[in-house]
């Protein structure tokens, strides 16, 4: 049995507070999704919203500083109305550092990304990728920090389920089901992850596992390079986390922007039975802390 | 007496109120339970907001070694936005606990109230007075 988001990772933002952004998100200038790739641009978009209400804005982000600093390492924030330009979403995202992304390529690739099950990569071992727990950018020569998502729109069937296992969990389950020979095998031997090709290529050796941190992701770590010993290690690893009851599984609802720490877990989503028929829409972006 | 003749120290001040246009407060937006939104707060983890236009009245719970300390009930003098206002702008109220006497302030930010505490120790015990400030959020019962 799953476990359910934990209250003391929620913060209900008040409806004035939410209404004071989005009027000022609204008085600001539209944008084009591309144009956001300019962080002098995210800085103005973030700065023009928050002197609306400063004080409100940054009790927002003080909020979910605490809860991403500890577990759950991620926040759940309900109440919020974001605008039709993202503008808001871009200036809660750019108080926490830069918006990053892959180069501007629709519909995949965009700084503000829109995740929908039609665009959702399948996988060679069936399903999606997405349905496996994973690290965002671990194809990057240092993975980004944070992950943020908006809901607009909940998958109809109930699918799509947020799930997501963080670093306490995961090393406290390996040491007890794989013992702690194992442990310290995924801590102390690198892996070649292949870094993408916008990357610059190559590979960038580096563990699974820290003491406070972990990168997953099966299919971008070059199999080829590695001993049948590591390759075992990581399939049991793999099991293990597939199979722990300590992940976190909730719905998120229209309007509820999740914030999580991507160096201390991972996160997948359950399947969405309608496949790309659904018109479940979740916006993401990805920050690079400063 | 016309505007020109209201004493006043600053210009908010000089504003003309009759006692037809001064009308009640209005309480609404602070009635209620108010929850600390810092959830590693040592200090009040909690507000019960209650009472009439009259006489509202504050109840603070703080967080203690073994659950919560309930203060007690204290009165709440609210203050409005402007001496022409109706709207409640913030409040003060105060709890003398024998050892420490502790002062509360509070704003009301789009939703949230935002709450100074001065603490002051009356025992001897060489603690040193202290100030704390922290958000509140209204309780909505939804999780």
């Amino acid at each position: 049995m799953p476990l359910s988001f934990p209250n003391s990772g929620r913060v209900n933002v008040p409806s004035a507070l939410a209404g004071e952004l989005l009027s000022a998100a609204r008085r600001l200038p539209s944008y084009e999704n591309h144009e956001f790739y300019s962080v002098a641009l995210q800085a103005s978009v973030r700065d023009g919203i928050r002197e609306s209400c400063p004080e409100g804005f940054d009790w927002i982000i003080a909020q979910i500083n605490e809860r991403i600093a500890k577990w759950p390492y991620c926040a759940l924030l309900r109440g919020l109305d974001f605008d039709e330009g993202n503008k808001l979403f871009v200036a809660i995202n750019r108080a926490f550092g830069e918006l990053v992304a892959r180069p501007y390529e629709k519909p995949r690739a965009q700084l503000v990304h829109y995740v929908q099950p039609a665009t959702d990569l399948p996988s060679a071992r069936g399903g999606h990728e997405s349905e496996r727990l994973h690290t965002d950018t671990a194809d990057w020569e240092q993975p980004v920090e944070l992950i943020s998502m908006v809901c607009v729109r909940a998958d109809p069937g109930g699918g799509g389920r947020s799930r997501l296992l963080d670093i306490d969990a995961v090393r406290d389950e390996v040491d007890k089901r794989l013992g702690h020979a194992a442990l310290e095998h995924l801590e102390n031997t690198p892996v070649p992850w292949k870094l993408a090709a916008y990357c610059g290529g190559g590979v960038k050796w580096r563990p699974v596992l820290a003491e406070s941190r972990l990168c997953w992701r099966r299919y971008t770590i070059d199999q080829g390079q590695l001993s049948r010993a590591t390759i075992d290690s990581l399939d049991s690893f793999e099991q293990v986390i597939t199979a722990t009851e300590r992940t976190l599984d909730f719905l998120m609802v229209e309007g509820e922007l999740l914030f999580s720490d991507n160096r201390r877990t991972i996160h997948a989503r359950t399947a969405i039975a309608g496949g790309g028929t659904s018109d479940r829409l979740m916006i993401r972006s990805w920050v690079r802390r400063s | 007496m016309n505007e020109a003749q209201v004493q006043f120290a600053q210009v908010y001040d000089r504003v003309q109120v009759d006692s037809g246009t001064a009308g009640p407060i209005d309480l609404s937006g602070l009635m209620g339970t108010w929850i600390n939104t810092n959830p590693d707060s040592g200090g009040i983890a909690r507000m019960v907001i209650s009472g009439s236009n009259e006489s509202p009245s504050l109840r603070a719970y703080a967080i203690g070694p073994d659950g919560s300390i309930d203060w007690g009930a204290a009165e709440l003098k609210v203050f409005r936005a402007g001496p022409a206002s109706r709207v409640a702008a913030g409040f003060t109220s105060s709890y003398d606990f024998g050892f420490a006497e502790t002062q509360l302030q509070a704003m009301i930010l789009k939703g949230l109230i935002v709450l100074v505490q001065t603490h002051h120790f009356k025992d001897n015990s060489n603690r040193a007075d202290y100030f704390v400030r922290e958000y509140f959020g209204l309780d909505h019962g939804r999780y």
